[in-house]
């Protein structure tokens, strides 16, 4: 079967571990096999699964840019029964890669339109590829203005914070808007929801395309937000979680409806969400 | 049957006249000579309450799904243990349930029925002769003797009226179960067998189990909210994996031993767990083997103790020191 | 293509024949049940089946089945496929629902990208279809276009005539190229043989509830998602799996690791999406909590979704679900239910 079975993960190495949060860490990893490396393709918004042997399977959006060519990189919060294996591996561990699987954020029709990035905590994760994406030198001129509103629950919980207080901010053409749900001593900058500062920081909906990650108790509040701001269903895309257990549209899990979230989603815009079932 | 038809069918428009909120007893069903769980929720629904015999299902188990609500139940001799169990152990609040008992003249066995009847005859009414049930079908009358045509687990019981009860419906059944009959009999057998036989016997059965979890679903001693095979949160009891979800001989074995245990003292005999059993598995066998045990180790369980694997007393003999 | 008479005892030596260069699973009786299982001697073969409790899909898509496994030896980690026999398989005795069910099932394993493991199995196995002989009251295949006689999607087709003898209807190249290693147990098609076909189809369909309709339901399910009538039909629903196992087309798994340590392995098995924790989240969210969600789901995965993802129905009809739920939760009436509430 070899190469034909797409269930069978490619071998990889764990080659660096960033700890973001408390809870999450971002793994760096290289196909073992150099060929499988040069011919990964990934688009932003995409999932794939990862192993630890004698543990299980579990999927993650992938965190790095499609333009990286080098590695692929997750950010894992530990939950369950795989995210803690992965949590107790040190670089230089082996585990399982294989996808990419489900559909992208729509960059092809984005091209020529900014972009409103809205998320919380680690749903800033499948988020930031598209943002690296369209900040990459090749494609930023295909791409307009990029704003950024993300919050956490404190200063650890924020994902990314050289990207978010240094990269992006020095980026032209790119405005970060952080924010923290309840005052701490060291925090400088807003405190508050992530829904309520939306309100506040009032981007204009013309020419734009709206991508939100986080809590669904954020996305609905944050969503409620946008309708007041004039943006309207279909441009607003968010990402679904179901659970998962083949990626390829054969295990049934993660329908919602006649939709399988691994094959038609993950990423789904708010006109095509409200014809599903509220079952997810 | 007509008659307790009717009465249950009275006093469940009765009770709902009294504020009841939930009446659960058996309808017919899709296909011939089958009844099957019903639920009114109002006093309109209560015309479709019927008593025959194919009301095999134990109904009790039900009642945990409605904790706050004002319920009847019907029950047949063989189920009113499980209302009482499920009481007991604090499963149910009893004076939120009025526990209706039906006299059983034993169930019968559908797919011997069914070959005895002619093939496109509608039945249109039985009738209980005690030792016999009397099939009016559109082709004609029908003798059915229970010797040959009751369901096994009937042809052995002693119960066939419930107590406990709150209301009983119509007459005492006489007894249908031939007196004297071994309840233990086949388990005297299966027992007897040498080790490698005995295993040859459980495994060729035990291989086909699905893990469907019919068994676990349908028995009212199985009242866990959660199994201790669903694992259903991940880290919970640390993360110990009981049992792998692989459907193979060892681990078939490994549920159907553990949940055994689990419900030794408890069950109650109701043999649901063998009725739902798609592949025919014998599982009230090993029920009843324990049971057997549990009698023979600590003699009748006392009325004020809720099962004997279930209390212990500071003087008792601990082996494990 | 072309057919042929095989008389019954030259039909057992067929078998024999093909006991001898293949592995054979065939229905047999087993403490009063079908079942399909390896068989060794022609006479324990069921030639006149009915219904078996489990369906035959399991040939392509077993319960449990080892995907590979994994080793780690010091820096190395490498991993074994598991690799289908190579001996090609006989699947004997496949009524006409089942031969449907192949259909549903091909489409999700053999879409791409394609399931290895399904697509190994199916390339090698010959199917033999066997027509029905009686109708059990729970059957209802002819509401999805099945007739009882048809052999679509069977390698070989028998049809019992009566008289001791078989109509041999020979259905692919793949069929043809089996039976011309025997040709000489075959007669010639005689008169009348596909006359008798139709008269045996004729009066099995005449028993078959024709109540049941299906055609458009598909459309008609997506009014009454939001309906009462699926928490009372649920009210009495176990929430077990036995009408997903017993499915045809259910096709939902599991993938999970056995082992610890250095060597293990990694299998599917079959999951049911009645199961609580089928759908739930790590963080303890389940998207179908209720077991009235769940039930619906079933039906809507076999009434409506699967017409919309892939344009077949995905229900065959052969009432295992109806005979083996232990609550009489009956398919053919959600469906006149259905047809009710629009």
């Amino acid at each position: 079967m070899g190469a034909s079975n797409p269930l069978l993960p490619k071998i990889a190495t764990v080659v660096d571990i960033v700890r973001e949060t408390g809870d999450v860490n971002t793994f760096r990893v290289v196909f073992d096999d150099p060929e499988e490396m040069a011919a990964w393709n990934h688009r932003p918004g995409q999932v794939a699964f990862l192993s630890v042997f004698g543990v299980g399977e579990a999927t993650f959006c992938l965190s790095s840019s499609p333009t990286c060519r080098d590695w692929l990189e997750f950010s894992v919060r530990r939950a369950g029964k795989v995210t803690t294996a992965l949590h107790e591996l040190e670089a230089g561990a082996k585990i399982g890669v294989r996808g990419p699987y489900g559909n992208s954020f729509p960059y092809e029709a984005m091209r020529a339109k900014h972009l409103l990035v809205i998320g919380g905590g680690i749903g800033l994760a499948p988020l930031r590829p598209l943002v690296n994406f369209m900040l990459a030198p090749e494609n930023r001129k295909d791409y307009g203005k990029v704003e950024i509103i993300y919050g956490g629950r404190t200063y650890n919980d924020l994902c990314y914070k050289e990207e978010l207080f240094r990269t992006w901010p020095e980026t032209p053409d790119v405005a970060v808007w952080t924010t923290i749900d309840v005052a701490e001593e060291a925090w400088q900058g807003h405190v508050g929801f992530v829904p309520a500062y939306v309100e506040e920081v009032k981007p204009t909906p013309e020419d734009k395309f709206v991508v939100i990650c986080g809590p669904p108790i954020m996305i609905k509040f944050t969503v409620k937000a946008l309708e007041n701001l004039g943006f309207r269903a279909d441009q607003i895309y968010t990402t679904l979680e179901m659970r998962m257990k083949c990626g390829i549209g054969k295990c049934g899990r993660c329908n919602v409806g006649a939709r399988f979230v691994c094959r038609d989603g993950p990423v789904f815009n708010l006109t095509e969400l409200y014809q599903l079932p509220q079952e997810y | 049957m007509k008659e307790i038809t009717e009465m249950l069918q009275q006093v469940a428009a009765r009770l709902f006249n009294e504020g009841l909120e939930m009446f659960i007893g058996y309808e017919s069903g899709s296909v011939p000579a089958k009844a099957r769980p019903y639920f009114a929720a109002v006093q309109g629904e209560t015309a479709a309450l019927v008593f025959n015999p194919f009301c095999e299902h134990n109904l009790a188990k039900y009642l945990v799904r409605f904790p706050n609500a004002k319920t009847a139940v019907v029950v047949k001799g063989c189920d009113a243990g499980a209302v009482e169990r499920l009481v007991k152990e604090r499963n149910l609040d009893r004076t939120r349930i009025t526990v209706i008992g039906v006299p059983c003249g034993g169930m019968l066995a559908r797919e011997r029925v069914l070959a005895e009847l002619p093939q496109d005859g509608k039945i249109t009414a039985i009738t209980d002769r005690r030792d016999a049930f009397v099939f009016q079908t559109s082709k004609g009358e029908h003798v059915l003797e229970k010797k040959a045509f009751l369901l096994a687990k009937c042809l052995i019981c002693t119960q066939n009226n419930p107590t406990g009860v709150d209301l009983m419906l119509g007459k005492e059944a006489p007894p249908v179960g031939e007196t004297g009959k071994d309840p233990y009999a086949r388990v005297k057998e299966i027992s007897a067998l040498d080790p490698p036989a005995r295993a040859a016997f459980w495994d060729r059965l035990m291989d086909r189990c699905l893990r469907c979890y019919a068994c676990r679903e349908v028995c009212p001693a199985c009242s866990c909210t959660e199994c201790c095979f669903e694992q259903a949160v991940p880290g919970w009891q640390q993360g110990a994996i009981w049992l792998s979800k692989a459907v193979t001989l060892p681990d078939n074995l490994h549920y159907h031993v553990i949940r055994a245990f689990h419900v030794a003292g408890r069950c109650t005999g109701c043999g649901e767990c063998e009725r739902v059993c798609p592949v025919r598995i014998p599982l009230m066998l090993l029920n009843r083997k324990l049971a057997g045990d549990i009698d023979e180790l600590y003699g009748p369980t006392p009325p004020d103790v809720p099962s004997v694997l279930c209390t212990y007393a500071t003087g008792d003999r601990d082996e494990f020191t | 293509m072309d057919s042929k008479i095989i008389k019954k005892d030259k039909l057992l030596s067929l078998l024999e024949r093909f006991i001898a260069g293949y592995h054979v699973l065939a229905p047999v009786r087993e403490d009063g049940m079908l079942v399909y299982r390896p068989v060794g001697i022609p006479g324990d073969v069921e030639l006149n089946p009915g219904r078996s409790v489990l369906p035959p899909k399991g040939r392509f898509f077993p319960q449990t089945e080892i995907l590979y496994s994994y080793r780690i030896e010091g820096e190395k980690l490498t991993l074994e496929e598991y690799v289908e026999e190579a001996r090609q398989v006989i699947l004997f005795g496949v009524h006409p629902c089942d031969l449907r069910s192949f259909a549903v099932l091909d489409a999700v394993f053999t879409e791409e990208p394609r399931d290895a493991y399904f697509t190994a199995r199916r390339n090698n196995t010959i199917i033999v279809g066997v027509s029905c002989s009686s109708v059990l009251p729970e059957c209802f295949c002819t509401a999805f276009g099945i007739s009882p006689v048809e052999g679509n999607g069977a390698d070989i087709h028998l049809t019992d005539i009566g008289a001791g003898a078989y109509l041999v209807e020979v259905l692919t190249p793949r069929g043809k190229e089996l039976l011309q290693k025997f040709d000489s147990l075959f007669e010639d098609n005689v008169a009348g043989a596909e006359e008798a076909k139709r008269a045996k189809e004729a009066s099995l369909i005449k028993k078959i509830s024709l109540s049941v309709k299906v055609n458009d339901l598909h459309e008609k399910m997506a009014s009454i998602f939001e309906n009462p009538y699926w928490e009372k039909i649920s009210r009495r629903c176990l929430g077990c799996g036995v009408c997903t196992y017993v499915c045809p087309t259910c096709h939902c798994f599991d993938i999970m690791d056995d082992g610890a340590g250095k060597a293990g392995e990694r299998f599917r098995c079959w999951d049911s999406c009645l199961f609580r924790e089928y759908t739930l989240h790590t963080s303890g969210h389940n998207p179908r909590h209720a077991l009235a969600q769940r039930l619906r789901n079933r039906f809507f995965h076999k009434l409506s979704y699967n017409n919309q993802r892939y344009n077949i129905e995905g229900c065959v009809g052969c009432g295992r679900c109806v005979a083996l739920c232990p609550v009489n939760i009956d398919i053919r009436e959600v469906i006149g239910a259905v047809r009710g509430l629009v």
